[in-house]
């Protein structure tokens, strides 16, 4: 049993992806990406046929085109900016409380290793936890405002940013720890140039997840009473009985969750630019 | 050049330094009444088999370690030489990633709050030395381990420090590039006078590169033989075939014969 691990992860013999001249590659990629469409148009295609043959009811499972002319007039007409407006702020807010408080008590606690201990259990604890589900207790609390929903996204977002920085700031390199030592930097020191620049990796992993979390959260929150936004316009449609109207907020929530992942990757890549290349 | 360690001033002195990580008995000593003199300006390299606490010796001497028993003096002084006047180059060349060459290379200028302008015009003077230029703006991880350890060298001369300690700074890189940097840290303890403690396992290395070799023998950590290298500088890539040179390579292995055989 052993040998045959140490055959399959034997340094020797590592698993080599395939060889092959870059434009392949490249070709390759192009295809995949023509199928990835191809896949979206076959699977809209058989929903429209589905729907228009008349399989289902028309009002349970609108026609894709249906669904796109919905979407269109509801830009052109404005509705969804507001609430549009009203959960971003919602989401953004409170992630950046959860940011900074996140950062600051993980920061602390990364300090403090005996408070860090007795904490620790807790933290893990509430971690464990689906924090949304706290969502209707926070509307009790705070009420049906902005707020409330604001509230909710912090609380979704901080244990994931305080485990995180944690996690990036325990960090003991040994190489790294010696040469502080031999440089003769002090404890304040030896956080701002080594401990905490080397954390940034799992600080801002911690940011990513926690980015799509705060969507999540506010759009929750908003389906359990707090009023404003694209989840109450969800919820709207939905009492009406509007599929399409539906379906055209799931599809702006998407847009938006892409676009919020897009922008966390990019800001990664330039603040941790140095992380991926090491090694 | 050559330093004559009986009448020049003693820099580092180590007088019964022992060192044990459990107990006090003698199989558990990683080091055993260790004695010895380093002059200033001195090359002196610390040569023995894997476990002989070479590494803890110096580790000790650069006050990266604390001895179980004795003392370490540093100029006249109880104590391991200030972070301000010493270097330390380790085994990995421990760059931080984050910053670019040069910003590594100012790093001990920067926890020393040292003047900037000058420790700049120190770290390009320190680029050409030891052939970086045209590669301070980029990221250690994008030079090879030979470049990386280079980088290294540089930090720890940026404060001109007085000791200079390397724990086996070549040992992971090939052969060629490990002779190369042999050549390049000879001119620079010419050149800056530094006196340099070098742990090494390579013989040929220790000799091509010393004033002094300090070799010692394992279980327990003792010094068993000081050998003088007494071969004019500079020495050169022809300097490995002197007859001298071999004679001296031979001394430095019957010593780790006769410890492992007493």
């Amino acid at each position: 049993m052993t040998t045959d691990m140490n055959s399959v992860f034997n340094a020797e013999n590592p698993i080599a992806p395939p060889a092959g001249d870059r434009s392949q590659t490249r070709s390759t990629r192009l295809v995949n990406a023509g199928l990835s469409v191809l896949l979206l148009i076959v699977a809209l295609g058989a929903v429209e046929l589905v729907s228009r043959s008349g399989l289902v009811s028309i009002l349970l499972v609108p026609p894709p085109s249906a669904i796109f002319a919905t979407l269109v007039n509801g830009i052109a007409s404005g509705i969804y900016w507001e609430p549009l407006l009203n959960s971003l702020s919602a989401a953004f807010g409170g992630f950046l409380i959860a940011a900074v408080l996140g950062f600051a008590i993980g920061g602390l606690l990364a300090s403090l290793p005996r408070l860090e201990r007795i904490v620790f259990p807790y933290v893990v604890a509430f971690q464990s936890t689906p924090m949304i589900a706290i969502a209707p207790l926070i509307i009790i609390w705070v009420g049906f405002g902005i707020q409330s929903k604001i509230v909710v996204v912090m609380v979704v977002c901080f244990f994931p940013i305080l485990v995180n920085t944690l996690q990036g700031l325990r960090l003991r390199d040994r190489d790294r720890q010696e040469l502080a030592v031999a440089l003769g930097a002090n404890r304040w020191q030896v956080f701002r140039y080594i401990r905490l620049p080397g954390s940034m990796p799992y600080v801002f992993a911690g940011l990513h997840v926690s980015a799509i979390f705060a969507l999540i959260g506010a759009i929750v929150a908003e389906f359990v009473g707090a009023r404003g936004g694209l989840g109450t316009m969800m919820n709207e449609q939905r009492a009406l009985f509007n599929v399409p109207g539906v379906f055209a907020i799931l599809i702006i929530l998407m847009v938006l969750g892409l676009t919020v992942n897009l922008l966390m990757k990019a800001l990664e890549k330039r603040v941790t630019f140095w992380a991926r290349e090491k090694n | 050049m050559k330093t004559n360690q009986d009448t020049a001033e003693p820099i580092l002195a180590v007088e019964n330094v022992s060192k044990s990580y459990s107990g006090t008995d003698e199989a558990s000593l990683v080091l055993r009444s260790v004695n010895l003199t380093v002059a200033k300006s001195e090359f002196i390299s610390i040569i023995g088999p894997s476990g002989c606490g070479k590494t803890t010796l110096m580790k000790i001497c650069a006050g990266l370690l604390s001895q179980t028993s004795g003392v370490v003096t540093f100029a006249g002084k109880a104590g391991t030489p200030p972070p301000r006047k010493m270097g330390v180059v380790f085994q990995s060349a421990a760059l931080l990633p984050w910053r670019t060459v040069m910003a590594n290379i100012l790093l001990p200028a920067t926890i020393q709050k040292a003047n900037m302008t000058k420790a700049k015009e120190r770290a390009r003077e320190l680029l050409d030395m030891l052939n970086l230029v045209g590669v301070e703006s980029k990221y250690p991880w994008e030079l090879s381990g030979g470049m990386q350890q280079r980088v290294s060298i540089a930090r720890s001369l940026v404060l001109e420090p007085e000791v200079l300690f390397m724990d086996e700074p070549f040992g992971a890189l090939d052969a060629m590039t490990r002779e190369k940097l042999n050549l390049d840290l000879q001119a620079i303890h010419a050149r800056t006078g530094a006196t340099i403690m070098f742990v090494t396992h390579n013989i040929a290395e220790a000799v091509f590169l010393s004033d002094r070799i300090v070799a010692m023998a394992a279980r327990p950590g003792r010094v068993a033989d000081v050998i003088d290298v007494t071969l004019d500088r500079p020495r050169t890539q022809d300097s490995y075939v002197d007859e001298d040179f071999r004679e001296i390579e031979t001394r430095v292995r019957n010593s780790f014969d006769r410890a492992a055989a007493s």
